[in-house]
């Protein structure tokens, strides 16, 4: 089973045009790249039904996205939780709770603690990382078989990274669940996701396993060279070439460059 | 309980750690045959890698004849995994053998030379 199924997904902006089909398979954890501009927000929202597309198919979990019993599957968090400024943990509860079935309140208020998040505190007095733990709890208590998460690490320090890290490993640990989310810290890809969906100017130029993507190329560089090869391709290069196994940040900066062989 | 760590800026894949240490535990008895191995999920969680690299590790050594997954009960040592991975090594060892047997002859080391070497490295590592 599918989590996401995007079929012809088209958009045009003036200037611009998104033109992607893609699948990401259950059970597993998928990172969204590519540089700015490149489609992912709008390919997001059209996930979440935020944008109308001009044309194409969505399924989420085996359902239309048009289909309102999808949303109680989903956990949402875009750069930050849309929450009042002035709710408190109580109030979030209080607002969310008639609206998820499956709401799990024990399970609210033991993330809240170990977090160490003071639901008394307003929202808007929380920090960034407290914010980012306060919506992905959220997201747990009504359990969400699909996390969409936009930048869900940007603007966090390290420590602050780990930690929604290994709640996202934790939340994993039920094959029926799945993530998909997009980001720009490869390191964060590196350690946690199984797959990639990497778009580049409005098409996906990449959808596999994570290994797949960074063992099918070689950086080749030195002896005038300085490209991105298939590693089918490498044969007859000169000696004093040397050829290495490319980061996911160097897999996107030469795509992007168009230093790709 | 199975005590696996993988380094992160290794050249060798984590798939690949994972898997090797898993057939060292072995090895040494530390798994028995029949034993259950941690979930794919729950040992990628603790060693912060990946699900995909835990499940890419498990499902090479159920390839090579070491463990056996049960649907939905999870995934066991077979029987006799031993001998499995001894033959593993005894071909890892040939191959090795030839090279250094090779350089050997080429540097004209008489072999009761190299046999000493071999000798007092076993006697080094053991």
């Amino acid at each position: 089973m599918n989590s996401i199924e995007v079929r012809n997904l088209v958009k045009k902006y003036s200037g611009f045009r998104l033109d992607v089909s893609f699948s990401v398979p259950a059970g597993f954890v998928c990172g969204f790249i590519g540089r700015n501009g490149a489609g992912k927000t709008t390919t997001l929202k059209s996930l979440l039904g935020m944008t109308v597309p001009d044309s194409g198919e969505i399924t989420i979990l085996g359902k239309p996205v048009s289909d309102e019993s999808v949303k109680a599957d989903l956990g949402v968090l875009f750069d930050q939780p849309y929450y009042q400024e002035d709710w408190t943990a109580y109030d979030i509860e209080r607002v969310l709770k008639p609206y998820y079935e499956r709401w799990d309140s024990e399970c609210w208020s033991e993330f809240l603690d170990r977090f160490k998040l003071n639901p008394r505190l307003k929202f808007k007095d929380y920090s960034r990382g407290m914010k980012m733990k306060l919506g992905i709890s959220s997201a747990l208590a009504h359990d969400a078989k699909l996390l969409l998460l936009d930048e869900p690490t940007g603007g966090l320090d390290p420590v602050v990274r780990e930690e929604i890290l290994d709640i996202l490993r934790e939340y994993m640990l039920d094959e029926t669940r799945s993530i998909f989310f997009s980001t720009h810290i490869t390191a964060d890809l590196e350690k946690i996701a199984d797959r990639i969906v990497f778009i580049s100017d409005g098409k996906i130029v990449f959808n596999d396993y994570k290994d797949t993507l960074t063992e099918s190329f070689a950086l080749v560089r030195g002896g005038g060279y300085d490209e991105l090869r298939s590693v089918n391709k490498l044969g007859g290069l000169p000696k004093n070439v040397i050829t290495e196994k490319p980061s996911l940040d160097d897999i996107v900066v030469y795509f992007e460059r168009g230093n790709v062989k | 309980m199975l005590n696996i760590v993988v380094a992160i800026q290794s050249s060798i894949p984590a798939y690949e750690q994972i898997k090797e240490q898993i057939k060292a535990a072995v090895m040494s008895g530390e798994i028995k045959a029949g034993e259950m191995l941690p979930s794919v999920r729950g040992l990628a969680r603790e060693l912060k890698v990946s699900n995909i690299t835990t499940i890419r590790a498990y499902s090479d050594l159920e390839n090579e004849g070491i463990v056996n997954t049960v649907q939905g009960r999870g995934c066991f040592v077979n029987a006799l995994p031993i001998d499995v991975i001894k033959e593993q090594y005894l071909k890892e060892i040939d191959t090795n053998l030839d090279n250094i047997v090779k350089k050997g002859i080429e540097a004209k080391i008489p072999l009761s030379e190299l046999i000493l070497k071999l000798e007092n490295k076993y006697n080094e590592l053991n």
